[in-house]
């Protein structure tokens, strides 16, 4: 068949202008607010717009498979194999959903300031994009038309959006489509990433085989062998992760300062590494001038020492948003009955007050202080700061140990 | 008789109802998550409401099984049959789900039941517009298009998403009713060279 004729009588090219708004809608209301420019997350984010591409082009391969059936093709003597027949039926729909699929991840690139996409993410969605068409096809060729294409959309829209919604929160992870994945500091699971591809690699088997033309009651449970295996291996690969399936990103790419206190920041922050060194040195000496520890390095990374202390910020964060992010790092982490709420956390309340003080002892102006803190606190705070520095160090010791421990209250208005 | 019973699939027909009901019970609270394309916070739309398609897809089938040529001359008058059947399909979902409803409280359910009407109407409906093979296509299409585009910013439901209202809201069974009327009235219209296509 003509080229132009494969394109003319694909329904997938008429609706596809239909298909941009609802797919670019479907990224930008569920990919998380992504403010740096980091490839992972802007990829993961546009890949959103296969939870509504991905049943359309699974759709129009039921509609292609159905031509077929009804020319009777598989019962006619034929030289390609059906797969080859059915790559070929179904280029345009192909074509049309990649298109799609990788223009709003390369707008969602292009907005987030980065040129080249994630690759895993990028061979994800190709594989799921066409395993969900050519299994749209193999049904399509078995089932009457009327109810392959609709039955066939409805199913694999409520295959890829379901699991978003229903717990366990890992069942998710098998359909391969993250759009909240993944801050800066962190990288997608290697075992994510195999359980996705695994378990639609298993679905692209038996889509393969189910194109069988002669296919009996024993070929076509052997059909479905493969992607009940590859569901129940998928399975084991993602069993576990909560809703992203993340693991530390490689410290090793951590971009550093030669100030002291070193300031380490991922490559995505290295344009700002000098703006946010020379904040951490002007913080780190009023800090240290008011007898507070200051560590050795203020690092984006998973701290490995108590001399490093973790840190974020993004690239829109403004001066004193990463100032007070480096003085939250001075607070100690929190004890466990914090994250299990077994017993209470009795000394939570001292957070905001020793960060108040904290960043008030770095410089920030009033106004900085007001839209962040609390009046009570500052008030508080005003009265510490006009303590002997002996009285505030005491009143800091005493509210630090109020944070780390699980049981002792902090005593926040000074003892007079 | 026996034989247009069959040959409409009427089985598969009671089939899917007893489906539909079994799944409204054990998807329960399942819901999914869709974006608002008229901006806003995204959506929240039960399953049981978009399940009905099933139905629809069925009842479209059933009506592209028989043979137009000789149903062109048949005695018995075929599309007062078929509209009848598609009737008595809807009504049976309808009683279904107000039999799952006494079961378990389930709003969505009696929705579902709703929706049934409604999807079976656009069904004949599509029938006519567009053939026989696609018919189910346009419940299917109206089902997800309008959801996407449901509620205003504010949260409020509009008009045309009347399969998402909920099953107390007179309105939307009036349009449902309305739409099955139409589709069985355009199925008794003469001339059925489109929706004998095969």
């Amino acid at each position: 068949m003509r080229r132009l004729t494969m394109l003319r009588i694909s329904p997938l090219i008429w609706i596809s202008p239909l298909l941009v708004w609802p797919a670019w809608m479907f990224v930008t209301s569920m990919a998380s607010l992504q403010l740096d420019p980091y490839p992972l997350t802007l990829t993961a984010a546009g890949t959103a717009a296969l939870l509504i591409v991905a049943p359309v082009c699974a759709a129009g391969g039921a509609w292609e498979g159905g031509r077929l059936r009804r020319a009777g093709w598989f019962t006619l003597p034929h030289v390609r194999t059906p797969l080859t027949v059915a790559i070929t039926a179904l280029l345009p729909t192909l074509l049309v959903g990649s298109l799609i699929t990788f223009g709003i991840i390369g707008i969602r690139l292009v907005i987030g300031g980065v040129l080249l996409p994630d690759i895993r993410m990028i061979i994800t969605t190709l594989v799921i994009l066409t395993t969900h068409t050519l299994l749209g096809f193999a049904i399509g060729v078995r089932m009457p038309v009327v109810v392959s294409v609709p039955l066939v959309f409805l199913v694999d829209f409520f295959a890829l959006g379901l699991p978003l919604t229903l717990d366990p929160l890992w069942l998710r992870h098998l359909t391969g489509i993250w759009p909240s994945c993944c801050l800066i500091g962190a990288d997608l699971a290697p075992a994510a990433l195999l359980g996705a591809l695994v378990f639609t690699g298993g679905l692209a088997v038996t889509a393969g085989l189910l194109l069988h033309p002669h296919l009996t009651a024993f070929r076509l449970a052997l059909a479905l062998l493969p992607a009940i295996i590859g569901a129940g291996a998928g399975v084991q690969f993602v069993r576990g992760f909560g809703p992203d399936p993340t693991i530390a990103r490689d410290p090793a790419l951590l971009v550093c300062s030669t100030g002291q206190p070193r300031v380490c920041v991922w490559p995505e922050h290295q344009p700002r590494l000098e703006e946010v060194a020379a904040i951490a040195a002007s913080a780190g000496a009023a800090w240290q001038q008011a007898g507070i520890a200051v560590p050795d390095e203020f690092s984006e990374g998973q701290p490995g020492s108590p001399t490093v202390r973790g840190f974020g910020f993004s690239m829109r964060s403004d001066h004193y948003t990463i100032l007070n992010a480096l003085a939250y790092s001075l607070l100690p982490p929190w004890p466990e009955c914090a994250f299990s709420g077994i017993s209470p956390y009795l000394g939570a309340p001292a957070e905001g007050y020793v960060l108040a003080w904290l960043n008030t002892i770095a410089g920030m102006p009033p106004e900085q202080l007001a839209g962040r803190f609390s009046p009570d606190q500052l008030q508080v705070v005003a009265t510490v700061r006009a303590l002997p520095l002996e009285r505030q160090q005491a009143w800091l010791e005493r509210n630090l140990v109020a944070l780390e421990q699980c049981n002792i209250p902090p005593q926040l208005e000074p003892a007079l | 008789m026996s034989l247009w019973l069959r040959v409409r699939r009427t089985r598969i027909c009671a089939l899917t109802i007893v489906g539909v009901a079994v799944t409204l019970l054990l998807t329960r609270g399942w819901s999914l998550k869709l974006p608002n394309l008229l901006g806003g916070p995204m959506l929240i739309i039960p399953i049981a409401l978009l399940l009905p398609l099933a139905l629809a897809i069925a009842v479209a089938a059933g009506l592209t099984t028989g043979d137009p040529a000789v149903e062109a001359v048949a005695s018995r008058p075929l599309p007062l049959l078929d509209a009848g059947y598609a009737l008595s399909t809807a009504a049976l979902m309808l009683v279904t789900a107000l039999l799952v409803q006494r079961i378990v409280p389930l709003e969505p359910a009696l929705a579902a039941g709703r929706n049934a009407v409604g999807y079976i109407g656009l069904t004949l409906i599509g029938r006519r517009i567009s053939g026989a093979q696609t018919a189910a296509i346009l419940p299917v299409a109206f089902a997800v298009i309008t959801a996407l585009i449901s509620s205003s910013e504010q949260g409020e439901t509009h008009l045309w998403a009347w399969h998402i209202a909920t099953a107390y809201d007179r309105l939307s069974w009036g349009i449902a009713g309305t739409l099955l009327l139409a589709g069985m009235g355009l199925t008794l219209m003469p001339n059925n060279a489109a929706i004998t296509d095969r």
